[in-house]
């Protein structure tokens, strides 16, 4: 009995101790491959190479082709974008047309959702549903419910759907064109899924964020204008961020970006995680700029042509991705948050997105 | 010349040609007369007896008689094929350590290579059509003309003088709804020849695949796969009084496909491509006493159209590309036969090339010239080759190119020592020319040469045994060579020169074939190894140097075994591709794996006078293997095609 009882005591202590490192290791919070950054790594088209990279900021740790590493198959094709969904991660693999849902601590797959035209991004609005952009002409969002790996919901925005932000009860589309021509975003009332609102903001808005406000700042490519036989581009309209307010729901604030000629420019969009200062990308490099400023920033913070970067939350560096071509491994710069170069990691092929711990 | 050293002289011209011709092929070399052998042979042709030719035998032609160009160079070479899916779906070759586009295939000595990409599509090419097919490995580009790094496929029609009337009906039925039909004649006396060849290949393609992409690995039927390719090629043999022959052809073809979903993909395809030639050719010769003269003119016009759609009930195409091109090509020689040993070409080659492609903004024309000469010295057991050639283009310029090799018989029986160096070039494409936006007609051309040394043994063991075995190796270099890369921006693609390539090969290859009794077999086989890697990179940010060309093989071979007793025939053809790495950093996460092949057929064969019939069993992917030769592509696993031949043939 006495042998017994130290033994229990022991085991109890153990557990006890095992508890309380765990705790103390990685926090509640951060478990998993949740505590890391996942970086989306696109792949050349149509040769279902795109993939997943895992890097935890702390340690300086890389793991490429994570999905595949633990899933025991290849991701697919044109891998696009990532979405932390509570405890479940959304990867939309565009040329594979599908949605791929995975837990977040142990990446392991947790669904799909197949069948989907064209899609694009999506945003998470609690309770294991979310919103998926689609359609690379007349556009559509999926309600979808990510418990049961259902589209529950359609509806219909303008065309080209991209980047969506939810804001309050508001979520916010881009409707960047597509293979066409558009200049609005929409509205949608995430409770009846419906939209609300349609708004003129400028050229080709390819992307959204909210600010500390909760104000919503639209990135506009610009319109690239091609002659009748679509070989030479002769115009390009402005490129813009345009800032739309929560409270009138009306654009209230334009500031010309970029120049003509810099085609396809300026490419992404990112709000630092305070909301209070934004990053884009243009040709000329990476550009920071506080919320209320009313101009350009005259330089970029870095003088250098990125796919997609963002601040990091718990260190302020900046992050940002560099793509060498599709058909190698491709690159991820970590910066001080003043620009100066940190570290230089490879990741898979053409990455595109990062999605930073949260 | 007197009347015995130029017979002795032609015999030799004649068994030279025989040896390199016909080392793979002991059933299928024609009949012909010596003066014509002489007077037939193109300049590629005629000078070639250092480098190493692949053919396919006879049996296998017949075995295989439904397939495509690429399905039966797969059988005989150690060259890869990467393709897409089963048959009708885009085919190329890759020779010796080189890529795609780094091969030609021509047509009665015009190429066919496409004028905007460079490559030629394999499976637009029926392997029936033509009489004579032989693979020359790294052929010379003073000879051959631009693109021939790898080496050049010479697909020839020839009349048959001997044949009065010829009529052979070939049928075949297959998994997956493949039908092959096809009618070969041909008509004519010691003075005229015609001959007709039409086909049909349909199929649904509509095989089953184990998805790997997708949870659980389901088994897929693939959709959206559909062949149909119909063609008409019709040649037309004069020979007119005074050692002159004229002749002619024409080739229509229609190809319609239907272009799948890769693997992993949740929604089908709805894309088709249409492909659409007409050939036309014209050859007039005259043979003097000691010198012919040759002129030869080509048309073709080629039109490509890929159209996709987002669903199939959409009446309005997502894409909808389409290219047009025309070539005129002309091709003048005079070729002398001096005193005994020697005899020298002089040749001028010119093009005219014309594309219309929406994506190229205007219609684009260039114009070529090329003057060529090349002379052969021939001495008792030794045959020297030298060539040179000078081309003008409206928009690139090409350096001086010169060749040289010679073949030495040894003091072994029936063995001979090889040796070449050739200069090479590639003009860059018109899409990397014009293409918009991205072309860049600044573009300078792949250079490059190639150096090899071989041995090749002929025994021939007694009147009913023959065995051929040939070793060689070889080094080639490829400059400036052209790679699309997305811009600094990543706002389009362009076209770069980019790189320098170093490949080392060893090749080596045997065939054997016998008689006993009643009984004949023919037993070959074919290994190759290339190590090509990129040498130099002209962008310090580029982690291709030191690597691996993506898709090539450093290990590819082919193994057959036809036999014959009495009636009936059995055959087995075996293929070996080593692993490929599909991305420019050699990642290994994306390296494809190894894979072999296995086809048999068996059949029996019944004659009666001048009235030939065969019915045959053939099984292709014997065991089933489940591969993928291009990433996410699926290819068929065993197919079962069973066909039948009836030959009316009056000589």
């Amino acid at each position: 009995m006495k042998k017994f009882i130290i033994s229990a005591a022991a085991i109890f202590t153990g557990i006890l101790l095992l508890i309380s490192c765990e705790k103390e290791e990685t926090g509640p919070e951060r478990k998993g491959y949740a505590g890391g950054m996942v970086i989306t790594n696109e792949g050349a088209f149509n040769s279902s190479n795109g993939s997943v990279s895992w890097f935890s900021p702390d340690s300086a740790v890389m793991i490429n082709n994570l999905f595949e590493m633990v899933n025991g198959r290849p991701l697919g094709d044109v891998v696009q974008s990532f979405t932390r969904a509570g405890d479940l991660g959304v990867i939309v693999v565009n040329n594979s047309n599908k949605l791929e849902i995975v837990d977040m601590e142990t990446f392991e797959s947790a669904g799909t959702i197949g069948g989907l035209s064209y899609p694009r991004y999506f945003a998470y609005s609690g309770n294991g549903t979310g919103f998926l952009s689609n359609g690379s002409l007349e556009g559509v969002v999926y309600k979808t419910d990510l418990r049961t790996a259902m589209i529950t919901d359609t509806i219909a925005v303008g065309k080209g759907p991209e980047h969506l932000v939810i804001s309050g009860n508001h979520l916010y589309v881009a409707n960047s064109g597509g293979w066409d021509y558009d200049n609005t975003i929409s509205v949608i009332d995430i409770t009846t899924g419906k939209v609300i609102s349609t708004v003129d903001v400028g050229d080709m808005p390819v992307s959204v964020v909210a600010d500390r406000n909760n104000d919503i700042w639209v990135l506009c490519r610009g319109r690239v204008v091609y002659n009748e036989t679509w070989t030479e581009i002769v115009d390009e309209t402005e490129s813009k961020l345009v800032r739309v307010s929560a409270s009138t729901g009306m654009a209230d604030r334009e500031i010309v970006i970029g120049q003509k000629g810099d085609y396809f420019n300026p490419s992404w969009l990112a709000a630092s995680p305070s909301g209070d200062r934004l990053f884009f990308g243009e040709s000329g490099g990476l550009f920071m700029m506080d919320i209320d400023a009313t101009v350009q920033p005259e330089n970029p913070l870095i003088g250098k042509h990125f796919s997609a970067a963002g601040e990091e939350p718990f260190t302020g560096n900046i992050h940002a991705l560099e793509i060498t071509g599709y058909s190698s491994s491709g690159k991820l710069h970590v910066y001080t948050a003043g620009g100066v170069l940190l570290s230089t990691h490879v990741t898979g092929i053409a990455p595109n997105s990062l999605s930073f711990p949260e | 010349m007197k009347k015995s050293a130029k017979s002795t002289y032609l015999f030799f011209l004649l068994q030279s040609a025989l040896l390199t011709a016909g080392v793979n092929q002991p059933d299928s070399i024609p009949s012909y007369n010596i003066s014509e052998v002489v007077f037939e042979y193109s300049r590629s042709s005629f000078y070639h007896e250092e480098k190493r030719i692949s053919s396919p035998d006879s049996i296998t032609r017949k075995a295989f008689f439904s397939s495509s160009l690429g399905e039966l160079i797969g059988l005989f070479t150690p060259g890869y094929i990467n393709t897409t899916g089963s048959s009708g779906a885009s085919s190329s070759l890759f020779l010796r350590g080189t890529n795609s586009y780094q091969a030609t295939v021509s047509w009665n000595g015009f190429t066919l290579n496409s004028l905007t990409l460079g490559t030629m599509d394999l499976s637009l090419i029926p392997a029936a059509a033509v009489q004579h097919i032989s693979v020359v490995h790294g052929a010379s580009g003073s000879l051959a003309g631009s693109g021939n790094f790898g080496g050049s496929v010479l697909l020839d029609n020839r009349a048959d003088w001997n044949s009065r009337l010829r009529i052979g009906v070939n049928s075949e039925l297959g998994t997956f709804a493949n039908r092959y039909n096809s009618l070969s004649s041909s008509i004519g006396n010691h003075t005229l020849q015609y001959q007709l060849h039409l086909f049909s290949h349909q199929a649904a393609n509509n095989f089953s695949f184990t998805d790997i992409y997708k949870q659980d690995e389901p088994e897929e039927e693939i959709v959206n796969n559909a062949l149909s390719n119909l063609g008409i090629m019709q040649n037309l043999y004069i020979r007119l009084p005074g050692s002159q022959k004229i002749e002619a052809g024409i080739w229509y073809q229609v190809k319609d496909k239907e272009i799948p979903a890769i693997m992993g993909s949740y929604l089908p395809s709805n894309a088709t491509q249409s492909d659409s030639s007409l050939r036309v050719y014209a050859r007039w010769s005259k043979l003097w006493k000691s010198s012919s003269l040759t002129f030869k003119s080509a048309f073709f016009d080629e039109h490509m159209r890929y159209r996709d759609k987002i669903t199939p009930a959409d009446s309005h195409f997502s894409v909808d590309s389409e290219i047009k091109s025309t070539r005129w090509l002309n091709d003048i020689n005079y070729r002398i036969y001096l005193p005994e040993i020697l005899s020298v070409d002089g040749g001028l080659v010119f093009s005219a090339l014309s594309a219309d492609a929406a994506s190229y903004g205007k219609k684009t024309d260039e114009y070529q010239l090329a003057a060529i000469t090349a002379a052969k010295l021939t001495l008792p057991g030794f045959v020297l080759n030298a060539s040179l050639r000078k081309e003008f283009h409206s928009h690139t310029r090409i350096p001086l190119l010169f060749s040289v090799g010679a073949r030495k018989d040894l003091p072994f029986r029936g063995m001979a020592l090889k040796a070449s160096y050739s200069d090479q070039f590639r003009v860059p494409s018109f899409n990397d020319k014009y293409w918009q936006p991205g072309g860049n007609p600044d573009l300078l051309p792949e250079s490059g040469h190639t150096a090899e040394i071989g041995v090749v043994q002929n025994i021939l063991a007694d009147r009913l045994m023959k065995l051929v075995i040939e070793i060689g190796a070889y080094h080639s270099s490829v400059n400036n060579l052209i790679q699309w890369v997305p811009s600094e921006t990543n706002v389009w693609w362009i076209p770069e020169n980019r790189k320098e390539v170093a490949i080392r090969g060893l090749e080596t290859s045997f065939s054997a074939n016998g008689r006993t009794g009643r009984s004949h077999f023919t037993l070959g086989g074919c290994y190759n190894f290339a190590s090509s890697l990129i040498s130099r990179t002209y962008n310090e940010n580029d982690p291709a140097e030191g690597k691996r060309l993506v898709y090539v093989p450093a290990h590819s071979g082919s193994a057959y075994l036809n036999t014959w007793h009495k009636n009936l025939f059995f055959g087995i053809t075996g293929r070996f591709n080593g692993s490929r790495y599909t991305t420019a950093d050699n990642n290994p996460l994306y390296k494809m794996p190894y894979f072999m092949i296995f086809n048999s057929y068996a059949g029996y064969n019944i004659r009666t006078g001048e009235l030939q019939g065969r019915l045959q069993l053939r099984i292709m992917n014997l065991f089933n293997a489940q591969y993928q030769v291009t990433r996410s592509y699926p290819m068929p696993g065993r197919t079962f095609h069973l066909g039948f031949s009836v030959e009316f043939d009056k000589r």
